[in-house]
């Protein structure tokens, strides 16, 4: 019984959040649940809540004004920031879950019944008075109240008739609907981090290799064409690929996506295929003239400081190693002969259609240092060489149309575009979706449609029950000073329909 | 009209209507600090029925400009800066076939254009004048801080890059500029709260708000200036003390600029004449006016995020990317539903929300402008830098 008694109290000290955790039937030493309420307590708190937003907000403000490379600084990856954010959404979760049942009662659940004093002690009240009896005045009351657009609920009891009204009762619960939205709109990001997969994959234009997709998908991607449209200053207007989608089976289908068309191949569970970017891939043909018949050099690819020799063979990609590809010279790259100790770059640039250049592209051989400190000597340097195109295979590449000859070696260019696409699957997505929808729902009927509640009581004015008076005591949530003109409103339009509906008792008295 | 005539009509227009902007701000100014002259109407029997005379302030003659008519002419002279502007901007979307919101000399003018239209709607709700001079301060800050900071892009068309051909563009960008605008008209309302209660002179309120205010102030003027010494966009350690030197200097400046204006006003008076009996009254309004605007700018800033975080996951294959544009825009949003939790939930009122509805502004103005600058001189990725304000 002592321990009981004393158990009860120290409940009470803790708050009543014990108690949740009592219902649950948790068999837990008593420290530890008092710890629970605790912590429990201060999650529910939305003090605790406005601290951890404070906390994040801090965050990301420094995180947006510092250079983000991957060290310690990269803050909106690492744990501490996830688990802030985690802390967070528990916080809001559990406010949000000791509110659904006070917020649905608030709304749904509110006696109709009260005494007089309760009207009276209201800031806005309003007393009128009419010359009919209070089941006549009732039926006028409601009567505009309705007009006023209020939903009502009538209870009479003992004479006296007492009415609730009210007005988009069911927005108040549009709070719950947007915190709720932004928990689960985090959960579903979460899931579709953890789900999901987001990879970028480089394709040449018509006639490059398909590539594989993978995670274990076993389809194949092809770009059957790249086009794309330049702004009259040679920038780009737009760019458009043409795919198809190759499946395991071998059945083919096609598409064409640009920047803002993406394909979600198989629906919105399926995978999405985004244009991201393009790219210029070049080939270098370098021939020994010197031979007979002139046969191909072969040569190495010098990107980022490494290099790679693949011989002559024709080189669009170089692997990176992880399965991915990127495109040889992103406007400019470099080769190295070997053979001939040769270094040559190339740089093609596009055509400029208001200042009427066609495409060109600049080759420079020159010696590579022999020692160091030394310069590299540029042999020979070939600007503004026109860019024609040819056939190939039935597909259209594009070609320098001058070789430039250095030293008995011939130097052709080859390039063609490279469109870099993204390829992503995020089964989220249409939760995520929905959860924007809640999060609007919910802000749009609290905001936009604000709850307001009106209580009347009729009375009859003596035991004649021909005169009556009423209390109307009105409260609203958000705007006091637009609800106290509705208020005023509402008081004109009740007194009209009590005016004419005293008319018509008086004219009914007299023809009876 | 060929397109070069369209957009020399376009920046006439809009060079135009920034100097009839200009007037307004000084009329709606004037409106604001003039006496209200309460005229004393005597009825005296003459031979015709109802015949008055009317005499005011004690027998003195009636200015020409009183306060009516002050607000008057400037309500006049903002119509009429709207209607240069609105041609402006509608000679524009003509001449480049996409709506004028996507660099940085449209930017700011679509902005102000939005921030008139919402405040003359409001105008006419409220029925009073007594913001306009806070309104057309923001209105003539930023549609001069285009024309003369990119006046020379006023006749000249920046190409539409691949990701901003999009119907979002219109979607995203537009109701932005909307969502800014109530934020814009809730800045000025809290700041008219401010000076009209002479709250902003009590410590207790104002000098809480004007340190966050002045830090801000010289950090985006700092970082404003300190990009000129500077060479690129990388932050050297130079540049970073320059930077730093600046911020304290415009900070200090700041705030003793708010001290001797302060004490100018304690030994002078009052700024504002205020009006006879329903002061309380008007600035309860002012204050649910101020609530009235934020409240409708925040479920669209939400819109914003969440057209934003669909545009990129079409354009960019994610929702989100940490872009310093996209955070702000966040902290923006999170402000802002904090300011409406902490009216609705703890029952602030008053010279409080005010000053918050003020420092909620200049997150505006961070989000907005401010951003490009930092991005820019922090050497900062970001993908929304409105195309050529570096």
């Amino acid at each position: 019984m002592v321990f009981a008694a004393k158990a009860r109290r120290r409940d009470r000290d803790v708050g009543s959040e014990i108690m949740a955790v009592r219902q649950q039937r948790l068999i837990i030493p008593r420290v530890h649940r008092m710890s629970l309420a605790l912590i429990w307590g201060t999650m529910r708190s939305m003090t605790f809540a406005i601290c951890m937003l404070a906390c994040i907000l801090a965050v990301v403000i420094a995180g947006s004004l510092l250079p983000q490379d991957k060290g310690i600084r990269y803050i909106y990856e690492s744990w501490w920031f996830y688990g802030l954010n985690f802390l967070l959404m528990l916080s809001v979760l559990s406010c949000v879950r000791g509110r659904i049942r006070p917020v649905y009662r608030y709304a749904f659940k509110v006696p109709v019944v009260h005494r007089p004093e309760f009207y009276r002690a209201a800031q806005t009240v309003q007393v009128i008075e009419a010359v009919l009896p209070p089941a006549t005045a009732a039926r006028a009351v409601v009567k505009a109240l309705r007009r006023c657009h209020y939903r009502v609920e009538t209870v009479e009891r003992e004479g006296i008739t007492y009415i609730l009204a009210d007005r988009f009762r069911a927005m108040r619960l549009g709070s719950l609907v947007s915190h709720l939205g932004i928990v689960l709109m985090v959960a579903s990001i979460a899931w579709g981090a953890i789900a999901g997969w987001l990879d970028s994959a480089v394709l040449v234009e018509a006639g490059g290799a398909p590539i594989a997709i993978g995670h274990g998908t076993g389809l194949m991607l092809r770009s059957d064409g790249f086009n794309f449209g330049l702004y009259p200053d040679g920038l780009p207007r737009n760019f458009r690929d043409q795919l198809t989608v190759i499946e395991a089976n071998g059945t083919e289908h096609h598409d064409t996506i640009d920047v803002n068309t993406p394909w979600y191949y198989g629906g919105i569970f399926g995978y999405d295929i985004h244009q991201a970017s393009f790219a210029v891939s070049a080939r270098l043909i370098a021939i020994d003239t010197r031979q007979s018949p002139p046969k191909p050099l072969s040569y190495c690819v010098l990107e980022d400081n490494t290099q790679s020799c693949g011989g002559s063979d024709p080189l669009l990609l170089a692997p990176l190693g992880d399965g991915s590809y990127r495109p040889i010279g992103n406007g400019i790259s470099a080769f190295y002969l070997p053979d001939r100790d040769l270094a040559v770059t190339l740089t093609f640039h596009d055509a400029i259609p208001n200042q009427k250049q066609p495409p060109t592209a600049v080759v420079t051989v020159a010696r590579p240092p022999q020692k160091i400190g030394q310069a590299m000597r540029i042999l020979k340097e070939a600007a503004d060489i026109p860019v024609g195109t040819r056939t190939f295979n039935g597909t259209t590449e594009q070609i320098t149309s001058t070789p430039v000859e250095v030293g008995g070696v011939r130097f052709i260019l080859l390039i063609r575009r490279v469109a870099g696409l993204n390829i992503g699957h995020n089964p989220a997505v249409p939760f995520i979706f929905t959860t924007f929808a809640l999060i609007l729902l919910g802000l749009v009927s609290v905001l936009y449609f604000p709850f307001s509640r009106l209580w009347l009581y009729i009375a009859p004015d003596d035991d004649s029950g021909v005169s009556s008076t009423m209390l109307m005591r009105g409260s609203s949530e958000k705007s006091r000073q637009g609800f106290k003109r509705r208020f005023a409103e509402i008081g004109r339009v009740t007194r009209r329909e009590l005016d004419t509906a005293s008319k018509e008792f008086e004219m009914e008295g007299r023809t009876s | 009209m060929n397109q070069d005539q369209l957009l020399h009509f376009s920046s006439t227009c809009l060079f135009l209507g920034f100097w009839v902007y200009a007037l307004a701000l000084l009329f709606y100014i004037a409106h604001a600090i003039a006496p209200e002259v309460r005229a004393a109407t005597v009825r005296v029997a003459t031979g015709s029925p109802g015949g008055t005379i009317t005499l005011s302030g004690g027998g003195r003659a009636e200015p020409v400009f009183n306060r009516y008519r002050l607000g008057l002419t400037a309500t006049g002279l903002a119509y009429g800066g709207y209607v240069l502007a609105t041609l402006g901007l509608a000679a524009r979307w003509d001449a480049q076939g996409y709506w004028p919101v996507a660099n940085a000399f449209e930017a700011p003018i679509a902005f102000s254009w939005a921030i008139v239209t919402v405040y003359l709607v409001a105008e006419k709700l409220m029925r009073t004048r007594i913001v306009g001079w806070a309104t057309f301060l923001f209105v003539v800050g930023f549609s001069g801080y285009s024309l003369f900071n990119f006046g020379s892009g006023s006749t000249v068309i920046d190409p539409l890059r691949p990701a901003l051909q999009s119907n979002w563009l219109r979607i995203h960008v537009g109701m932005a500029m909307t969502c800014y605008s109530f934020f814009a008209l809730g800045g000025a309302l809290s700041i008219t709260y401010l000076v009209r209660s002479g709250a902003w002179r009590r410590p207790h309120t104002f000098a809480l708000a004007i340190w966050p205010v002045a830090i801000v102030v010289g950090i985006l003027l700092g970082i404003y200036i300190g990009r000129w010494p500077g060479s690129g966009n990388a932050l050297t350690a130079s540049k970073a003390l320059g930077i730093a030197c600046e911020i304290v200097v415009l900070t200090a400046v700041t705030f003793l600029g708010y001290k001797g204006l302060e004490r100018r006003i304690a030994l002078e008076g009052p700024l504002v004449t205020r009006a006879e009996g329903s002061e309380a009254e008007l600035l309860e309004q002012l204050d649910e006016w101020s609530y009235r605007a934020i409240s409708i700018g925040l479920p669209m800033i939400a819109f914003v995020l969440m057209s934003g975080a669909i545009w990129a996951q079409m354009a960019w294959s994610t929702f989100w990317s940490w872009d310093p544009k996209e955070i702000w825009a966040l902290i923006t949003f999170v402000y802002y539903a904090l300011y409406v939790h902490v009216r609705v939930q703890r029952g602030w009122r008053g010279a409080p929300m005010a000053a918050l509805g003020m420092v909620g502004f200049v997150i505006v103005i961070i989000s907005f402008l401010g951003l490009a600058y930092l991005v820019g001189t922090l050497g900062i990725f970001s993908l929304h830098t409105f195309g050529n304000v570096q």
